[in-house]
């Protein structure tokens, strides 16, 4: 589908390369809206699930965890509970308490009977039978008659749980000091932690993954519509080529026609419409040879050139321009820079920043060429005074057909990016610090034989 | 394409690094130390006296300390016999397979093992005691002792020799 102008004198039959990019990009951007509103709101939703279902893991694992406490401490209460019992039982049937040395458990730590003076009447170490108890822990259990419960640390630097309560002995009350291993019953806290562990260390491996993801799919979003982009414009160089073959020869019979009509009528309104008519066709016989250039699909070339010769070429061929524009050009250049770009493409490139740079300064100003080597490469530069890139201009500014000039065909930065790009460099624009615009260029250096 | 893969190894490895990091920090990260005070700790609270066959013998762990594993009613316990060096000063034939009956102060470890800080070992086999801290649980070797054999590490590592009949702590006797 080719877009219809709408002319004065009917439909013109040629569209202008703005219109068919402007074309392009509303096609473009249709597409684009098409395909990325149910995209975003599946990103919305899974995003919403995913922040869900982190939120309710956290949730369950923190829960399970806090739970997990109380339950292990309520294993050791129950347990102790129960050996307090039976070594009661054991007690009241042997008196002598020797019944009790063979109350065997592998949760005990250790065992003490604690008469109501301090005084040891039975202890898992037969040593200390008999001996006096070394604190006064004991005696808050007796007068209150409460269980006591509490965590110490051992010599041994073992922490038990240590569980005192009332002993009843033959109508004598007692305490029972029992200190039990905590490793077993506490298996469900460690199993809690691991839960914990495992779950937020999957919740953040499942976020990174997803940004990954996330940020690879996007990437070749990118390439995608990068591809389809370039696709669209190398069918238009295909047709812009064809055409500008088509019209080159009538062309140069205008332009011919012209030109002689001009050195034949004499001065006035005639000669006026001739010369109108030349300057007319060498516009378009240039805006031919660009997109001609441009869809041209060069062989890799590493023929070097001379950076110094070329920008003396220039220098001259320039001089009338730049002199009628009130430019000054000042020209920043080592002798004997070669790069490993041919000639002809370095003259060309030069000459559509230059021409560029010129063109932005209408109302004077100065040019700067400046040429560095910075090892085995070449940065080449032309900044000018002019009022500089607007910035909504610099994310496209060498892309083919983009131009903010009335007359431009929006070709001449393009080609400098192919030709560039053809000798395996690079090209950048900034605005200058001082204003004004900055074409930085860095091409291969060709290095002097000897030099590594 | 290149920084991509890079941007995933290196998340991967943040990953894997906070999952390491986050085990540490639930206390997973220390499950293989016991947390107990193998080189001067002691109880006399929980001392015991337990028999059982030895099942190895490791000359010296990460401090520095002789120990053995020993079965014990079908339970692996640990004996801690205390520095190395004192070890290879002094004497006691020591090797996999021997009776022994090992009192000391019994501790269960936060990696759930359980260890016995030695006090007096018997080797039933050969009906040899010795006497490796006193009953407050001070080791010979901090606390001064009287021993005089010797014993020498073999090549092995899973057999401590003697060399010389000796005592250590005057407690020693055949």
């Amino acid at each position: 589908m080719v877009p219809v102008i709408r002319c004065r004198s009917g439909v013109c039959p040629l569209p202008g390369p703005h219109l068919v990019l402007l074309f392009l990009e509303q096609k473009f951007a249709a597409e684009e809206k098409l395909t990325t509103m149910p995209r975003r709101s599946i990103s919305i939703l899974i995003l919403i699930a995913a922040i869900l279902l982190t939120t309710g893991l956290s949730w369950f694992a923190l829960r399970n965890y806090s739970s997990a406490a109380p339950v292990a401490e309520d294993n050791l209460r129950g347990m102790a509970l129960t050996i307090a019992s039976a070594m009661e039982g054991v007690a009241a049937r042997d008196l002598s308490l020797n019944s009790l040395a063979s109350f065997q458990s592998r949760e005990i730590a250790y065992v003490m009977l604690i008469s109501a003076s301090g005084k040891i009447l039975f202890h898992s170490n037969p040593d200390l039978t008999g001996n006096e108890v070394g604190d006064n822990r004991y005696r808050s259990v007796l007068t209150t008659g409460v269980l006591g419960e509490e965590r110490v640390r051992l010599g041994t630097g073992e922490y038990v749980y240590e569980f005192q309560t009332p002993f009843h002995l033959s109508g004598k009350t007692c305490v029972l000091r029992l200190a039990l291993h905590t490793w077993r019953s506490e298996a469900v806290m460690r199993r809690a932690r691991l839960g914990v562990a495992l779950i937020f260390s999957l919740l953040v491996l499942g976020w990174l993954l997803g940004g990954a993801v996330y940020l690879l799919l996007r990437r070749q979003d990118a390439q995608e519509k990068r591809l389809a982009r370039q696709n669209e414009l190398a069918r238009l160089g295909e047709v812009g080529a064809v055409l500008v073959h088509e019209v080159r020869n009538p062309l140069a019979g205008i332009k011919g026609y012209g030109q002689l009509l001009e050195e034949r009528l004499p001065d006035g309104r005639d000669r006026y419409y001739a010369q109108l008519i030349v300057r007319e066709s060498l516009r378009l016989e240039q805006l031919a040879d660009d997109i001609l250039l441009f869809t041209r699909s060069d062989a890799a070339v590493s023929l070097p050139g001379n950076l110094s010769t070329v920008a003396a070429q220039l220098t001259v061929l320039l001089a009338p321009q730049l002199e009628a524009a009130g430019v000054r050009m000042t020209v920043n250049i080592a002798e004997q820079v070669n790069v490993r770009c041919p000639e002809d493409g370095l003259h060309r490139l030069l000459l559509n920043l230059l021409t560029n740079a010129i063109q932005a300064l209408t109302a004077g100003g100065e040019i700067v060429l400046t040429v560095q080597c910075h090892g085995n490469e070449v940065e080449i530069s032309v900044a000018d005074s002019g009022s500089g890139i607007e910035p909504e201009m610099l994310s496209g500014l060498f892309e083919p057909f983009r131009t903010s000039k009335a007359r431009g065909a929006g070709l001449g930065l393009a080609l400098c990016k192919k030709i560039v790009d053809g000798c395996g460099g690079s090209i950048a624009a900034v605005s200058a610090p001082g204003g004004g615009a900055l074409f930085v260029v860095k091409l291969p250096a060709v290095l002097p034989e000897g030099t590594v | 394409m290149r920084s991509t893969k890079i941007a995933i190894y290196l998340l991967t490895a943040s990953v894997m690094s906070s999952s390491v990091s986050a085990h540490a920090f639930w206390g997973f990260g220390d499950s293989k130390q016991s947390g107990l005070n193998l080189e001067t700790g002691y109880d006399a609270n929980t001392v015991t006296t337990n028999t059982g066959r030895i099942v190895s013998v490791q000359a010296g762990d990460e401090h520095g300390n002789a120990q053995l594993k020993m079965d014990s009613d079908g339970v692996r316990v640990v004996v801690v016999l205390g520095p190395q060096r004192y070890w290879v000063e002094h004497g006691i034939a020591l090797k996999v397979g021997d009776s022994l009956t090992v009192r000391g102060s019994k501790a269960q470890g936060a990696d759930g093992v359980i260890y016995i800080l030695a006090q007096k070992i018997t080797d039933d086999s050969l009906n040899t005691s010795v006497s490796l801290r006193n009953e407050s649980g001070c080791g010979a070797w901090s606390c001064g002792g009287t021993g005089t054999g010797s014993v020498r590490n073999t090549s092995h590592p899973a057999h401590m020799r003697q060399l010389t009949p000796g005592r250590m702590g005057g407690r020693i006797g055949r």
